[in-house]
């Protein structure tokens, strides 16, 4: 019974594959593979939507439970709670077209809130990044270490928007456009690669993974 | 002595079998405590065997700690393995190191000659004192364990159990109290008649301790624990006192047993002297003495009774007390001199020995027919015991096997005549005797020894040796009381010749430092008592000397504290603080004189020593492990709390291991990590999502996970120290931020350029913007969230307002759900902006000029299931509400534009969408993702492939597009359909169609829209030329310049010297300035003749045009006059249009930030973020190269240096 359940589960999984694939290559020219296509997708969309729901809930059950149990740091869970239910209270209300104003409260609250922590946040990295930098060097001196140091330095004086800083902002320009792009474009092959050589293990059925 | 103890450590040799316990066992025990007790049987009983491992372990340590076998290297068990050393005594050690051979007696003698490994033999500590001379200082009173019947227990021995009780032996020591071995071998073993008097040996002066009380002792015997006890007129000494010339009070008294009390009922009856001592004196000084009338039957013990031919005469009167000191007293004045030498001694000399020294003595006397009544009737009572024990039956088994053979010629001749006393020829005839091999105790017999150990150290086997912190060094406190033993034996053996007694009789002796300490306590205790024992610190000295402690201290013993001693542990050891897994010199001392005597007093070696013992670190007291706990529960205690270092010695408490056993030991950490820290157990999210309640169906085991998720608080994080260069960096590039803002001196640099370069990727966004139709669809993926808002901000919101201004309507979705609420907000400020609304002369409304529409799930599938599907998709938008959007397919959408804040977005938007949109995308990205995107960008803008046409990176490009946007005119409302645009005639295909089919569907559907919008084959330039023809028709030259210079300049081909000149302007002449370089340095001028070329900007100057009003003429450019007054760098460029234009250069670009000039609302702080960010740039690269070059040369400097 179990190997019959393997052979169904790679059977299908082979077989909607090529589906999908064939769907995607030609479908418009074949119609109804091109509508089994797109409806498989549309359950992912739909799948995956469902995920977020489930973590949106079982997120705001977390922290209530928390609350209810008094746990380390309640405090803060209760935060969340009141937080999820206020902001859940306006949006129903600005849906029923109770509250109308124009920008929305729950974009003001977004923006006032969100925005800016994230925002400020992000911005802390740019300390730490200069500091990595700083101490690059100094545990261990390295040829690696110095060029990418080197390297840094140039492509950051490049950007200096200073007079008679044009042949540095060259060199920058030729180091953005030759090595760096070239480097990418070599990551992006090997990703495309990857992708083909897993796919063809699905079809085949030489790669399993779905069944874990 | 030297205090260095790693001095004391044993060879490294031995440092695989040295601490071994079980080494010095069988093969057997010493497997199973190595390898299998250690936990590889892999059963439940493993706790067990580890610890009876670590009990075995313990028993085998105390050994090593008292020296029961000296070290003889070698791991074979050896005969005198389990000899005491009270035994080991007789081995004739001390002459090896203090004096010449000395003449033993032959029966003393033989216990050197049958071990003479003991020579080599430390002294054992005082810890090792069997139990059964423990019990004698115990509460219990001493009595000795019924001799089993019949034996070869000479008559003078078994009347010591005869002479007391049965019953009241049985009540008085419980069988539990009794050595195992002497328990179990007492039908055997006359040796166990040996304890009670021994004890005396022991402890000659616990009579001044409380802790060995007189209870102890049998009451005959209680004499002797009480040397300085007031003598009553009837003692026994008191006719040897006077004889002597010792005063009364100092001679020792005690009770007498009742047989004894003979001695005292004829002297008193008949005159002092009386006693023993008295009649000691009697045989010395007066024959007479012996001519007295026997005592009572009934008080002669059994002993003297059995021993004596004529036991009738020997019957002492029961219930009277009888000096315990009776035989050493008997030994303690063998010759005038040393009467004469005891005549000045406080405390009698009698304790120096131990009585069963005075064994031979008393048994002479009991072999005596008539001890009590006369010498010549023990003289001639021995001599029948001489006969009998030549039948062998008189011989202590013990003895027996020590004894040589027959060497009765090596027995002092005279020992005893010196002291008037029956020579062993007439008295001691059985020592004479060869040994009876059948009759040897077992515990004598090394195998037997073995397996029969005494109960006393079972007792110490059990107590916990976790609580043992301090490091103390053992000390043989037994040292005293076996060089008493063997002063004895030596002063029996000096009697002939008389050489003087190694160990001095004068003072007072000790057994321990404890009764050596109390003596100073003694109320009794004179001043010259105590300089008298001052004489003997020698003792202590040797008890504290390197040989004794190395030898204890090599062995590292496990030690208990004294509190921790069972219950069933003497008093006396106990309060004398010996530790059982090791006794210490150092603690005993310490303990003593920190609650007996100031520090001060002490010497001032001891002292060092007790500081010493101060400093040793405290007792760890170790969390028990979960892990160990849950494991192993119990094992904890034996493993942890050991400090166990390999291969170094220091001071003890500390547990030596061989590399095989820190092997093992290893292995046995490994499976129960006893000192791993605990780890705090922080809940993760998962675990917390799996523990919640909705999820108990899915989980199953919902208590595990509640158990797991308890909370444990956190542990407290170590203070970090502070970095300065760190604190120093961060202000430092903050500052550099922030000040620009408020101090205009560090605005430096140029602003960025108010035009991007021809054929850029940027203008190529920015083209494909501006020629939108009004009523076009772009399609925006707003891509990023809060954290790249501040970067792509800008881009977004000049692209909206591009857009909005051409008429088109933007379509806003985005995989990021953030994104998309952050490009509402920015939609819903522009609609609340009522100057832009001016400008585009008309109110923005959601879902008719631009659609939020929603948030697209699965990503990457996501977007593919949008593209494949995209009116399913639009129908809602964010809110929910209809879009009302007639889209069929990507190819309704005149642009893609996506704002991408990570280059994943920017690879999935160009593999999932562009392809099937038909048309290359506009991308608008930060720094952290333009390399990745660069690789997609087309270079030679093939309309069909698909990819990037154009892109758009970071506030720079944002800066700049502002800046161009400031040209680009409002569409008329009127232009914009008001509905959406139609779905094409023709079903959009779902997949990207052939070329020709695409441009086809695509014309269609312009042509549908009703816009003007150019085919997607017509090229951007073309669009652009015909919109700067367009513009270029309603706009004049508005700047004029003349050439300010000395000579004829060059117009260049470039805004370079490296450009090649293209013509030549002579000064006066006019020029029309339509460009600028972006650093300001070079103007782009138009001649007279209509070549255009650049000039340097210091080369020229800007007439002072009229000032227009923005509504002043119809073909004048207001920004541009505007630019010019408010600075005259930002040079305005206008395409003029000339006859002679026939150049399809480039369109004409919008004057610098022509919307912030129209409307008057500028971005705020747009130029001082500028100058901030440029600032920080240039902080950041100076920390960067400073560190560098401070490690470089650092590590080179290291490395000169290595």
């Amino acid at each position: 019974m179990r190997r019959l359940g393997a052979a169904v589960t790679t059977a299908i999984a082979i077989g909607f594959g090529l589906l999908t694939l064939i769907g995607l290559l030609a479908g418009s020219s074949i119609p109804l593979v091109g509508t089994i296509t797109d409806f498989l997708l549309q359950l992912i969309v739909i799948t995956t939507a469902t995920t977020i729901l489930i973590g949106v809930l079982n997120l705001f059950g977390v922290h209530l439970r928390r609350v209810g149990r008094r746990e380390t740091g309640w405090g803060y869970s209760l935060l969340v709670v009141i937080s999820t239910l206020l902001v859940i209270v306006l949006a129903v209300l600005e849906r029923a077209n109770v509250l109308t104003g124009q920008p929305s409260i729950t974009s003001i609250l977004f923006e006032t809130v969100q925005v800016s922590l994230e925002s400020a946040l992000a911005g802390l990295v740019l300390f730490a990044l200069v500091y990595g930098a700083y101490r690059l060097t100094r545990r261990r001196l390295t040829w690696p270490a110095v060029l990418f140091v080197f390297v840094l330095l140039l492509l950051l004086i490049g950007a200096l928007p200073l007079p008679g800083l044009g042949p540095l902002a060259s060199v920058r320009d030729w180091l953005l456009a030759v090595p760096v792009s070239a480097g990418a474009r070599g990551i992006l092959l090997g990703i495309a690669l990857a992708t083909v050589v897993t796919g063809v293990r699905v079809l085949i059925g030489q790669d399993r993974a779905y069944r874990e | 002595m030297s205090d260095d103890f790693n001095e004391l450590r044993p060879p490294e040799g031995d440092d695989d079998n040295w601490l071994d316990w079980q080494a010095d066992d069988d093969a057997e025990q010493s497997a199973a405590s190595s390898g299998d007790r250690l936990g590889f049987t892999g059963e439940l009983s493993w706790r067990q065997d580890v610890e009876k491992a670590f009990s075995d372990q313990l028993d085998e340590a105390n050994d090593d700690a008292f020296d029961w076998q000296p070290d003889t290297g070698t791991d074979a068990p050896q005969p005198d393995d389990d000899v005491p050393d009270w035994l080991a005594a007789f081995t004739g050690d001390e002459p090896a190191e203090s004096e010449p051979a000395v003449d033993l007696p032959p029966w003393l003698s033989q216990f050197g000659e049958t071990e003479p490994e003991d020579e080599a033999a430390a002294p054992a500590p005082l810890g090792d004192v069997p139990a059964w001379l423990r019990e004698d200082s115990e509460d219990l009173p001493g009595q000795p364990v019924e001799p089993a019947p019949g034996l070869e227990t000479p008559p003078w021995l078994s009347q010591f159990g005869e002479a007391e009780p049965e019953d009241e032996a049985a009540a008085a020591m419980p069988a539990a109290d009794v050595p195992a071995w002497l328990r179990e071998d007492s039908e055997d073993a006359p040796a166990a008649d040996l304890p009670p008097w021994l004890s005396g040996a022991d402890e000659p002066e616990a009579a001044e301790t409380p802790a060995i009380p007189g209870g102890d002792v049998p009451p005959w015997l209680a004499g002797l624990d009480e040397p300085a006890a007031p003598v009553e007129d009837d003692d026994l000494f008191a006719g040897l006192d006077e004889a002597l010339g010792i005063a009364p009070g100092s001679a020792s008294a005690g009770e007498t047993p009742d047989w004894m009390g003979a001695f005292e009922e004829p002297a008193a009856a008949e005159a002092p002297p009386s006693g023993l001592d008295a009649y000691l004196v009697e045989e010395v000084v007066d024959e007479t003495f012996f001519d007295e009338p026997p005592a009572d039957e009934g008080v002669v013990p059994d002993w003297l009774m059995a021993a004596a031919p004529d036991t009738e005469a020997a019957e002492p009167a029961a219930g009277e007390p009888i000096a315990g000191d009776l035989f050493s007293g008997w030994m303690a004045a063998p010759e005038p001199e040393e009467v004469e030498e005891v005549e000045e001694l406080p405390a009698p000399s009698d304790e120096l020995f131990p009585d069963w020294m005075s064994a031979p003595d008393e048994t002479e006397a009991e072999e005596a027919p008539d001890l009590l009544t006369g010498w010549e009737a023990a003289r001639q009572a021995l001599d029948t015991a001489d006969e009998e024990l030549a039948a062998d039956e008189g011989v202590p088994d013990w003895l027996a096997a020590a004894a040589p053979p027959s060497e009765p010629a090596t027995v002092p001749q005279d020992i005893f005549g010196e002291l008037g006393l029956p020579s062993p020829e007439t008295g001691f005839d059985f020592l004479d005797n060869p040994p009876v091999e059948a009759e040897t105790p077992d515990w004598f017999e090394p195998e037997a020894a073995a397996s029969a150990e005494p109960g006393w150290l079972g007792e110490l086997g059990e107590l916990d040796l976790s609580s043992a912190a301090e490091t103390e060094t053992a000390v043989p406190a037994e040292a005293d009381f076996l060089a008493e033993l063997r002063g004895a034996a030596d002063l029996t053996a000096d009697v002939e010749p008389p050489p003087a007694p190694d160990y001095d009789l004068s003072p007072p002796s000790f057994d321990d430092l404890d009764s050596l300490i109390a003596s100073y306590e003694a109320p009794e205790a004179t001043p010259e008592y105590r300089a008298l024992v001052d004489t003997r610190i020698d003792d202590i000295e040797r008890l504290l000397s390197d040989e004794d402690i190395g030898e204890i201290a090599a062995r590292r013993a496990p030690r208990v504290e004294a509190g921790d001693i069972s219950p069933e542990t003497p008093d006396w050891l106990t309060e004398s603080g010996v530790l059982v897994g090791g006794a210490s010199a150092g603690a005993i001392l310490r303990r003593q004189t920190e609650r007996e005597r100031p520090l001060e007093e002490l010497d001032e070696r001891l002292q060092a020593l007790h500081d010493r013992g101060l400093d040793l670190p405290p007792p760890v007291e170790e969390a028990p492990s979960p892990d160990l706990k849950t494991l192993l529960p119990g094992v904890k205690e034996f493993i942890a709390p050991t400090p166990i270092k390999a291969g170094t010695t220091g001071i003890a408490g500390e547990v030596m291991l061989s590399p095989q056993q820190m092997d093992k030991l290893k292995l046995l950490r490994l499976l129960a990590p006893a000192e791993a820290p605990p780890q705090p157990q922080v809940p993760s999210a998962l675990d917390q999502t799996y523990a919640a309640p909705s999820f108990a169906d899915l989980v199953g085991e919902e208590e595990e996970l509640e158990e797991a998720v308890e909370p444990v608080p956190a542990p407290r994080p170590e203070r970090r120290r502070i970095q300065f260069d760190r604190l120093l960096i961060v202000l430092l590039v903050a500052l550099a931020v922030v000040l620009p803002f408020f101090v205009g001196v560090l605005r430096v640099g140029d602003l960025p350029p108010a035009q991007f370069a021809a054929n850029s990727r940027q203008q190529a966004v920015f083209d494909r913007v501006n020629a939108l139709a009004p009523g076009d669809l772009v399609l925006v993926a707003a891509e990023y969230g809060p954290t790249g808002a501040a970067e792509l901000d800008g881009l977004t919101e000049a692209l909206l307002r591009h857009m909005l201004l051409k008429g088109a309507r933007p379509v806003i979705i985005s995989t990021n759900p953030l994104g998309l609420l952050h490009v509402q907000h920015i939609l819903d400020r522009l609609t609340a902006d009522a100057v832009f609304t001016v400008q585009l002369n008309r109110p923005l409304a959601a879902n008719r000029d631009f659609y939020v529409a929603r948030y697209l799930t699965g990503s990457v599938i996501g977007l593919r299931a949008f593209a494949q599907n995209v009116p399913a998709l639009l129908a809602t938008d964010i809110s929910g509400r209809a879009t009302n959007l007639a889209t069929a397919s990507l190819r309704d959408f005149a642009l893609i534009v996506t704002i991408a804040e990570r280059a994943e977005d920017v690879r999935a938007w160009t593999e999932q969408v562009a392809p099937l949109a038909g048309k290359p995308l506009a991308v608008a990205v930060g720094f952290a993702a333009a390399p990745l995107a660069e690789p997609y960008v087309l270079p030679d803008s093939p309309e069909k492939m698909g990819g990037i046409r154009g892109l758009l990176v970071g506030y720079r490009d944002a800066y700049t597009y502002r800046a161009q946007l400031g040209v680009v005119d409002a569409v008329a409302p009127g232009s914009i359909p008001t509905q959406p645009p139609a779905a094409p005639p023709t079903a959009a295909p779902a997949s990207p169609a052939p070329a020709d089919q695409d441009e086809t569907a695509v014309e269609a559907t312009a042509e549908a829209a009703g816009t003007v919008e150019t085919t997607p084959e017509a090229p951007a330039e073309a669009t652009a030329e015909a919109a700067a023809t367009a513009e270029a028709t309603d706009t004049p030259l508005v700047i004029v310049g003349v050439i300010d210079a000395d000579q004829t300049v060059n117009v260049r081909e470039g805004p370079a010297r490296v450009f090649r000149a293209v013509a030549a302007a002579r000064p006066g002449d006019r020029v029309q300035i339509i460009g600028r370089s972006g650093d300001g340095d070079w103007l782009q001028i138009r001649l007279a003749d209509g070549r255009e070329g650049w000039i340097s900007s210091g080369l020229v100057r800007v007439e002072e045009p009229a000032t227009p009003t923005p509504d002043a003429g119809a073909g004048l450019d207001p920004y541009a006059v505007v630019a010019l007054e408010s600075d005259v760098r930002w040079v305005a460029f206008q395409v003029t249009p000339t006859p002679a234009a026939e150049s399809t250069a480039e369109p004409a670009a919008p004057p610098f930030d022509a919307a912030d000039v129209v409307t008057g609302t500028p971005t705020p702080y747009r130029d001082e973020r500028w100058y901030g960010m440029t600032l920080g740039l240039i902080v950041i690269i100076a920390v960067i190269a400073t560190g560098t070059v401070i490690n470089v040369i650092g590590s080179l400097f290291r490395r000169r240096g290595r």
